[in-house]
This record gives structure tokens, sequence and C-alpha cells, in this order.
């Protein structure tokens, strides 16, 4: 985390709303963007991304270290994306789809294009694959979602999910083993 | 190398965890064992997917309506107040005034309540006569609803000679 950050986590503890109002300007996109890779849906995201922030306006007394403010961020975003993942159980949820999205929101899916068929091909793929990931256990995908689309370590998702580290690999490792057995599935074809 | 199959090393392989000679132990084996460079491959395949969803972009004027409705939901509400000590001394000090003055407004308000007590406390007045409690108040009003004529036992008798030589 930068000092920057850690200066305006500092003053906002000290009851400064500006630089609230900056911590968010400098967080809303890796939030919203985490939300939606976690939920698939921009609605849902953007619930996720307001409860957030509001949650960390409510509950900033509670964070001691404030170089450790980005896992109190991502801990409080991944609870509440977790909660709802966990409403949405039973609830269908439609695959995102770039001509049903509000306005100028696209699903930017950028799959190596070698050809138009093997664009359809990565599309149907993908949907797959995200279908499949839909039926992960919540703290299973949310623990994919981190690793290796985020690119969070293991340790640091440990912290954000306050669970040992082995719980962690154990359930990236299942995880993605639901999902190569899709994968596998396509690649036999 | 040994012909144990190298599934569950595949994903510290993928995450760059291994040592350099359980790396190349996994490459070794690769090279000669058909399934699991099958299941490496396939492994490596779904990295690179996931890797490559990305969220959609919904725009600046999203982002900045969404700062707003933030900043207007926290705008009521009082800020939190502030745990750790090392960062925020201005705000602790702040807190263990308040903490004071509550614990000083309580004891105030328990030396009242007793004081109060103390002074409107009822004695109980036996009368040898009778051989009944009757409660009377300071001023020698009978508290207890009892309106008939008691006989004055020995204590009365002090009582009213005491009061009658003071008047």
């Amino acid at each position: 985390m930068t000092d920057e950050t850690t200066r305006l986590v500092l003053l906002f503890q000290e009851g400064d709303r500006q630089a609230f109002a900056e911590l968010v300007k400098a967080f809303r996109h890796k939030i919203y963007a985490l939300a939606y890779r976690i939920l698939m849906n921009h609605s849902d995201a953007d619930e996720v991304a307001q409860e957030t922030f509001v949650r960390v306006y409510n509950r900033i007394g509670q964070l001691k270290s404030p170089v450790r403010f980005d896992s109190f961020l991502y801990r409080i975003a991944t609870n509440y994306a977790i909660d709802l993942l966990r409403k949405r159980k039973g609830r269908v949820v439609a695959m995102p789809d770039e001509g049903e999205l509000p306005g100028n929101i696209q699903v930017a899916l950028s799959l190596r294009v070698i050809n138009p068929e093997k664009n359809l091909e990565n599309k149907q793929l993908l949907d797959a694959i995200i279908k499949a990931a839909e039926e992960l256990p919540p703290r299973q995908k949310v623990t994919l979602v981190l690793h290796d689309i985020e690119g969070q370590s293991k340790e640091e998702i440990a912290r954000i999910l306050e669970c040992p580290e082995a719980t962690v690999r154990s359930n990236l490792h299942i995880a993605r083993s639901k999902l190569k057995q899709i994968l596998s599935k396509y690649l036999a074809i | 190398m040994s012909n144990r199959h190298i599934t569950h090393l595949i994903g510290g392989f993928l995450d760059g965890e291994l040592t350099p000679k359980k790396h190349q132990e996994v490459l070794d084996h690769c090279s000669c064992c058909p399934s699991c460079a099958r299941e490496l491959g396939h492994y490596r395949e779904l990295k690179t997917i996931m890797g490559r969803i990305k969220e959609p972009d919904p725009g600046d004027e999203y982002f900045t309506t969404l700062s707003e409705n933030i900043l207007n939901r926290t705008e009521l509400i009082r800020p939190a107040p502030v745990l750790d000590s090392n960062m925020t001394g201005s705000s602790l000090s702040r807190q263990n005034i308040y903490k004071l003055l509550i614990r000083v407004a309580a004891v105030i308000t328990l030396l009242f309540i007793s004081l109060f007590a103390t002074e409107f406390k009822p004695r109980k007045h036996v009368s040898q006569a009778g051989n009944r409690a009757i409660e009377i108040r300071a001023d020698g009003k009978n508290i207890a609803g009892w309106t008939g004529n008691i006989p004055p036992g020995k204590d009365d008798v002090n009582d009213i000679s005491n009061n009658s030589t003071s008047e």
C-alpha cells in the first residue's frame, strides 16, 4: 500500500471526510472490479461497492494498522459479496451478455482471438467456466477470484478471508479441480 | 525420476511456489507421462482463461455517481471512534475524557440517590401497648394507613415529653 493511502487513512481516522472521499476515489474501481468478478453482475457489484465503503466509514475505528487498509477494505467487500452469493443460491443468475447490459457497460472478456470460430468457441468455453464458477461454494469462488484473477498472494487471501493459509490452498485446489473438469470436457471435444 | 503422478504438485508449479528441484521434477515427469502433461496443460489453460476475465467498464460517469452515493449515505453518520492509540492519540484522549466524565456523573448520581434514600427512609416505631409496628415519618405522622388511637407506650411517652420540653 502506498504512503499516500496510509496518510489518507490516518487523516480519515482523525475525522477528515475529504480524506475518506479521496480513499473512495482511489479504491472504487478496484472494489467494483472485485465485486463484479465474484458476482458477475453489475447491479450486485454496484451494491457491494457502495455498501463496502459505507461499512468502511462506520468501522474505520476498528482498523488498528492503517498500512493494512487494503486488506481491511477487501475483507469487507468479500464478506459482503459472499453474503450476496449465499442469498443468491437457488436464484437463477443470467450470464453477462453484452447486448443485455445497461448503457455502455460491456463485458470485456479479452480472450486471445485467433479467428471468429475460435472466438465463439472461446466464448462458449468461458461461459461454461463462469457458469461452473457460479456453482462453487462462495468461499472457494472468492479464493479463486482473488488468486487467479486479482493476483493476490495466498498469504494476503488468508488475511482477507481470516482463515489459515492451508485453507486457502485447499479451497483453491478444489475450485480449480472443479473448473478444470469443465475445461477438460471442452478440450476433449 | 519416480513414476508417481505429480498432480499434487501442479498447483504449486503453476503458482511458482515449488523449489527448483521440485519444479524440474514436474517437468521431467511430464515429459514422459502424457496423463500428467495433459493435466498440467488443462490447469495452465484454465489459469490463463481466468486471468483474462475482465470486469466491464461502466464509465467515469458511473464511478462519479458511485462516489456521490457513498458520500451521501455517510453524510449523516457520525464517524466511528478510532481504537488505535498509537496512530490517533488525540482521538483516544478525547475518548478517555468522555469515559472519565461518564464515571464522574455515575458516582455523583449514586451519591445523590444514597443521600435522598437516607433522608426519606421511614423509621419503625414500635408501640408497646398495641404490640404492633407502625411506620411513622420523621415528622411523626402515621404513614401505614392506621388511623386508630394507639395507647402511648413507654417510648411514646418519652417522645412526647421530649417534644413538649423542646417546644
